[in-house]
């Protein structure tokens, strides 16, 4: 769930990018963001990825607090400086 | 026994509509996302027992007014509560009608939306 700052065209503009953000970070492997993305302390956290079934297979997810962690990087650097999103992440697992 | 694990960068906060009728908020500190450099976010993890309902929104809709003021969080958790046996389909329209109920003919001030989720 997510709300952009402002809003008409640039806003949803901005809201296409996010969605595509966390789709991308939803699904690709987090060695690819390593390099770039994330500082030490950061990664030093721990618990920062977990794994899912969909449709009888495992796949690889960044957790939440990373995602978001990583989203931050990227709009902050990607997007004008007042612009910005409340947002919510959740990933519920059924145990 | 559900998982939920979730992070919150300034959205208002979640709330728990468990299967004995409590309600809880979830806060979780965390800034905006995409206006301040570094900044880092934590997630928390909450257990959710069959039947529990989460419910996150915008504030489209709790913050529109009328006459008689906001529609306000508190007539949202009653409308969950009332329908809560419903399927989520339902009490997401149930919602989304009550709020434009609220607007009537005035202009819709903000985007209107609700993700419910139910433990199994």
């Amino acid at each position: 769930m997510g709300d952009i700052s402002g809003k008409g065209v640039s806003a949803a503009l901005l809201m296409a990018t996010v969605h595509a953000f966390v789709r991308a970070y939803s699904l690709e492997p987090d060695v690819m963001l390593t390099p770039v993305a994330l500082g030490a302390e950061a990664f030093s956290k721990g618990d920062r990825r977990m794994y899912y079934r969909g449709d009888g297979t495992m796949q690889l997810q960044l957790a939440p607090g990373m995602l978001m962690t990583t989203l931050n990087y990227q709009l902050f650097r990607s997007t004008p400086l007042e612009k910005y999103a409340t947002m919510f992440l959740a990933a519920m697992t059924r145990r | 026994m559900s998982e939920l694990k979730y992070c919150n960068a300034g959205h208002l906060p979640l709330i728990m509509l468990r299967a004995d009728g409590k309600v809880f908020h979830f806060e979780t500190p965390g800034t905006v996302v995409g206006l301040f450099d570094g900044a880092t976010y934590d997630e928390s993890t909450i257990a959710m027992q069959p039947d529990d309902i989460f419910a996150v929104f915008s504030d489209g809709v709790t913050e529109p007014e009328n006459e008689s003021g906001e529609f306000g969080e508190e007539r949202l958790i009653e409308l969950i509560q009332e329908h809560r046996n419903e399927p989520l389909s339902r009490i997401g329209d149930v919602i989304t009608s009550a709020v434009a109920d609220w607007i009537g003919d005035a202009e819709q001030p903000d985007d209107v939306t609700v993700v419910l989720a139910r433990a199994r």
